[in-house]
């Protein structure tokens, strides 16, 4: 039984990466999948090698042949999404790979070939097997790239023996996180003080509750608003939600991102106090490190 | 002239600015496009009315399918899966693509409408501001987004508010725009998301310039970076505790005189007239 653990948030910006790389050198015997796959950032601060990469196929995509067109405009017309002008030219940046006007045309004139939708990596790192992935920019389907990078990494997790899967998530409650949250074991939701970071909460809190994933609650920068700080307690206990931990705001974090080390490893004192081991106590689905 | 706000990395500014520059400027309509985490409204506290936007998902009339399988194996997003007495329509898979029932021979699809989300609209002011809601559990707030856009304000400008990512949302925000300004945050992440971004708006061919945010010291990450590409810088934004403490409380920054100054240096140099 693999266990999977998301860092998830709704609002972007939250500190799930950072939060993701603080838990690593306190986990065992996992695999590190990113699923935020149109700004993956983990990579930056793991410093493994690529083992292979892997170009992902979405949806297929239609080529008209234009000597078998004769401009009886029916593909045009039956395109719910506007991706074909009057001229029967495809714009690919609108298509979403329906295949309606390949059955349409009477000519057999439309064909659909597959597309590269983004590259997916598998590689080491100081904590274990890690897969991303790149999503090519303004490609659709990045729903279905996430599903595959959690594919990739529950088949590197049976391969290698691990028994979890710590996944880094993308802001929102689309496609992306859709993917990302349905059928995971727990889910970690990090939010800020603020009336957006409050707002987006509530909205993947819902989504969390609908797909049955109970999530922990962290308020990241929590001395930033202890107003907001306050109305997110308030939320948590009023809806019975487990509020697990508050980082207050430090410069020094931000700033040991940027100089490419994890906050946690590098000795910054939060990551060695009680409100954190009780944190860490509190994830049910992977092995802590007694450090 | 229509103007979209875009980042990369999520949490870089854009609502942020996106909310300022529309109190700031006289003849704008906003549109919140984040519609996952639509954030523009808790800056004005204002009444709304809605509108739903709906999808159409088939509905499959049992007395006339005879289980063919021809509309499960037709949908490419596997919205319809055969079980051994009926297809089964998963709604939130459909994208609305009307494909089922062209292959249905037995005529025994007709399509009902779905909510996927609403528009809410406030008057600030004398000026529109838009904001789509997708609905939670939905995957897609694309058709928002364009029926948002499409939306006759008889504003002189629009300054539309985009989600985080290079998605498919991303680009539906960019579609017609006259201009992008990507916004920054001065970091490791923010840059490297920005850069797919780059990417993206180069291959739209969207004339676009950069507000760096959060600038916490002059030669950061993202100084380099915008000059090593050669991008055009619009305006830089200091890190200030005050402009921080204001935003998380839903309030908007045009009180702050810097802030007005970095306002007005952004709308000289985009052009926005």
């Amino acid at each position: 039984m693999i266990h999977e653990l998301a860092v998830l948030s709704g609002k972007g910006g939250t500190g799930k990466t950072t939060l993701t790389l603080c838990l690593l050198p306190y986990l065992e015997n996992m695999v590190l999948a990113d699923c935020d796959v149109d700004a993956p950032d983990l990579h930056l601060l793991l410093k493994g090698q690529t083992k292979e990469t892997v170009p992902f196929y979405g949806l297929k995509k239609p080529f008209i042949d234009k000597n078998l067109c004769t401009n009886c405009g029916l593909c045009t017309h039956h395109c719910n999404y506007g991706a074909i002008d009057s001229e029967q030219t495809i714009h690919l940046s609108s298509c979403e790979g329906c295949g309606v006007c390949q059955i349409v045309c009477p000519n057999k004139a439309i064909h659909m070939v597959d597309t590269v939708i983004g590259h997916i990596e598998r590689k080491t790192s100081a904590y274990g097997p890690f897969i991303d992935a790149k999503l090519i920019p303004g490609e659709e389907a990045s729903g279905k790239l996430v599903a595959e990078v959690r594919s990739q990494a529950r088949k590197e997790a049976e391969r290698s023996n691990k028994t979890s899967i710590l996944i880094d998530g993308s802001p929102g409650i689309g496609c992306n996180v859709m993917s990302t949250i349905t059928g995971i074991d727990q889910a970690i939701l990090v939010t800020e003080p603020s009336s957006s970071g409050f707002h987006d909460l509530k909205r993947i809190v819902s989504l969390a509750r609908m797909v049955s994933v109970e999530p922990l609650i962290v308020i990241n920068k929590y001395t930033n608003s202890l107003n907001y700080t306050k109305r997110i307690e308030d939320y948590c206990q009023e809806q019975g939600l487990i509020l697990a931990l508050k980082i207050p705001y430090d410069k020094d974090l931000f700033q040991s991102i940027n100089r490419l080390e994890i906050p946690s490893k590098v000795g910054h004192p939060f990551f060695q106090g009680k409100p954190w081991f009780d944190f860490l106590s509190k994830i049910q689905v992977v092995n802590i490190k007694i450090m | 002239m229509n103007i979209a706000i875009v980042s990369g990395k999520g949490g870089s500014g854009k609502t942020t600015l996106a909310v300022n520059l529309f109190s700031y400027l006289e003849n704008a309509a906003l549109i919140d496009a984040d519609t996952e985490a639509p954030n523009d409204h808790l800056y004005f506290k204002r009444p709304y009315t809605t509108s739903d936007v709906v999808k159409e998902v088939p509905k499959i009339d049992r007395s006339k399918c005879t289980l063919c399988n021809a509309c499960a194996s037709m949908c490419a997003f596997h919205a319809i899966v055969p079980t051994k007495k009926k297809m089964l329509v998963f709604d939130d898979l459909c994208h609305d693509c009307h494909g089922c029932h062209l292959v249905c021979k037995e005529n025994a699809i007709s399509y009902q409408e779905q909510s996927i989300g609403v528009i809410e609209k406030r008057t600030i002011e004398g000026k529109p501001l838009l904001t789509g809601r997708l609905k939670i559990g939905e995957q897609s707030g694309n058709k928002i987004i364009e029926q948002m856009k499409a939306m006759d304000h008889q504003m002189l400008h629009t300054i539309i508010d985009g989600p985080p990512g290079v998605s498919c949302k991303t680009v539906e925000t960019l579609k017609g725009v006259d201009y992008a300004i990507l916004v920054i945050e001065d970091s490791l992440f923010g840059v490297h998301d920005a850069n797919m971004v780059v990417e993206l708006l180069e291959e739209l061919a969207c004339p676009f310039g950069v507000v760096l945010n959060k600038v916490q010291d002059k030669e950061g990450h993202a100084d380099k970076y915008i000059k090593e590409n050669h991008l055009k810088s619009l305006t830089s934004i200091p890190y200030r505790k005050s402009y921080q403490l204001l935003g998380s409380e839903g309030k908007l920054l045009t009180s702050e005189n810097t802030y007005q100054l970095l306002l007005e240096t952004i709308v000289k140099e985009v052009g926005i007239r």
